[in-house]
């Protein structure tokens, strides 16, 4: 192409016929052009939106519907500062979304804007499967353990607990679950979901460590979603979750109107302020998503239960591998009595899990708890100097490679893979008593 | 800390032979086995990670999903089913697979899916 066609080369016109919707915005986010696909998918006019800045409105669920389209085609921040990036936005006023891809243009000093290339996603068709007799029994089994039973053990923590479970289970909106890790969130979780109308679609636990964010985020708004039909969303760890994603669940959240969109269980292990604080989670998001919060006592505190919790993780280790153990000795069950259970329920299944793979009789005795239960004290609390420790295994390999080479300095350098001057040095800090 | 261990159930082995070369270059201990019963009883192991492959006991190997879940909540599951089904990938997820990879989504990305689960586990 030469110089004059160059010059001529109208990429308005250009990108007028192109068949996706493609708007580009300035620095400071407004639109300067967007083509004809773009004005048919939104319904809006270039002429009276050109100049608007397109800026994601916080909070905001009652919108005009042009000023929500605006939103939907704000670039996220790390577009502004230069990074091309795909972003999955709600359509407004559909339950159709859009992928725009954010492409931002840098001039030699500072950003000259901002490129946006929208796909739509297509509705996908509403789930059409059932399942064999065989598989739903055995889904009937399962679901069948996740129940609230009130016990006469049970602490008034607990039973508030249970009580804000079924009041969960009735009312159908997000939960925040607070408890520390291993109390038993995710179990509780299903409990609700069994309660709830959602009981005759699938739970998933999705952790947001676990699972690659794209894949993850295809599972939650992508064509996997509807055809998942998934009744209730578990998520650990919110506060990984990619920021785009927290904003997507805000906003699904927010709106309401898609009842397909599975409910949303969220887990904190810790306070969720400070991971607000960190930057971490989204307060949008974490507001969405906390319409109720139900807190999880540690183990510690619910120490009455105890004799419950080991009966079904002997049970649940009895699946694993056949054993004899059918109880716990009055010596050994004082001793987890008396332990702080800083693991909670999740240390307490291993503990009893290994007793009895190790008990040689029908109950678990003291002999066949850890040692550190046994000594009362944590694991974590015994010091470790690692230089210390290094150092007397240094000590030992130099007085076994003298033994071997029998003294000779040389051979027993090179047994060591070390230079003979380091050696020497080493026998001299030693006191030479190797020799 | 633990060695990283993975366990893969699956007829076909499509799962330990896709993660051979990463289990190899990550010094990663991969073991496998075609049976429910060994799948069960290596599970007190406590690998890192399960992979159980669906394939003609839908009902044992789902089962044994459930039991993974149970038993070793620290392990992460990886449910791999041939067929697009939802139904089957929703009871994968019901029963606690921590990730339940279903067509369309191709069967390839199993190892970015483990390289993402254990990136913190091992170097």
């Amino acid at each position: 192409m030469n110089d004059s066609n160059t010059d001529s080369f109208r990429w308005q016109a250009f990108f007028q016929h192109a068949g996706q919707p493609v708007f580009l915005l300035n620095r400071r986010r407004q639109i300067l052009f967007a083509n004809r696909a773009w004005e048919t998918c939104t319904g809006l006019k270039l002429a009276e939106v050109r100049g608007s800045a397109c800026r994601r409105r916080a909070g905001s669920t009652k919108l005009e519907r042009a000023e929500a389209i605006l939103a939907a085609c704000a670039p996220p921040i790390e577009a502004v500062h230069g990074q091309t990036r795909q972003s999955r936005r709600r359509v407004p006023g559909s339950l159709d979304w859009w992928e725009i891809q954010f492409i931002p243009l840098a001039g030699p000093e500072h950003l000259l804007g901002i490129l946006g290339i929208i796909r739509v996603l297509p509705a996908p068709t509403a789930p059409t499967f059932s399942l064999p007799p065989k598989l739903n029994t055995l889904r009937d089994r399962l679901v069948s353990r996740y129940r609230l039973i009130d016990t006469a053990e049970c602490t008034p923590a607990v039973a508030r607990m249970h009580a804000q479970a079924r009041l969960a289970a009735d009312m159908d909106v997000p939960i925040s679950i607070v408890g520390e890790t291993g109390t038993g969130k995710e179990w509780l979780a299903r409990a609700i979901h069994q309660l709830g109308e959602r009981r005759h679609h699938a739970f998933a636990c999705f952790d947001a460590d676990k699972i690659p964010a794209e894949l993850l985020g295809d599972v939650l708004f992508g064509s996997r979603s509807r055809q998942l039909a998934l009744g209730t969303v578990y998520l650990r760890s919110p506060g990984s979750l990619p920021r785009e994603i927290q904003e997507q669940l805000a906003e699904a959240l927010r709106a309401k109107e898609n009842a397909e969109f599975p409910r949303v269980i969220v887990g904190h292990d810790h306070e969720p302020r400070a991971e607000i604080q960190a930057g971490r989670l989204l307060v949008e998001f974490h507001f969405a998503a906390s319409a109720l919060t139900i807190e999880v006592p540690p183990l510690r505190e619910r120490l009455d239960e105890l004799d419950r919790f080991i009966e079904i993780f002997i049970q649940n280790a009895g699946e694993l591998q056949p054993h004899a153990a059918a109880g716990v000795a009055k010596e050994a069950l004082n001793t987890l009595r008396g332990y702080p259970w800083p693991g909670n329920l999740r240390e307490l299944q291993q503990v009893v899990s290994g007793a009895c793979q190790r008990a040689q009789t029908d109950r678990i005795e003291l002999a066949d708890l850890p040692f550190y239960l046994k000594q009362g004290k944590l694991p974590a609390e015994r010091r470790l100097p690692l230089d210390t420790l290094l150092e007397q295994v240094e000590r030992r390999l130099i007085a076994l490679a003298m033994r071997l080479t029998q003294d000779n300095h040389t051979r027993a350098a090179e047994l060591l893979e070390i230079w003979r001057p380091r050696l020497l040095r080493r026998l001299e800090k030693f006191g030479g008593n190797q020799q | 800390m633990q060695q990283t261990q993975i366990l893969t159930y699956g007829l076909t082995g499509i799962a330990s032979e896709r993660l051979r070369e990463l289990a190899t270059a990550r010094r990663i201990w991969l073991r496998e086995t075609n049976q429910t019963a060994a799948c069960q009883n290596l599970l007190q192991s406590a690998p890192t990670l399960l992979i159980v492959q669906l394939g003609r006991d839908l009902e044992r190997e789902l089962a044994l999903v459930g039991i993974a879940h149970d038993c070793v909540p620290r392990a992460a599951i990886v449910v791999i089913g041939e067929t697009d089904s939802a139904g089957l990938a929703g009871l994968a997820w019901e029963f606690g697979a921590t990730y339940a990879l279903f067509p369309p989504t191709p069967v390839e990305r199993l190892n970015e899916i483990v390289n993402f689960m254990l990136r913190e586990r091992t170097p």
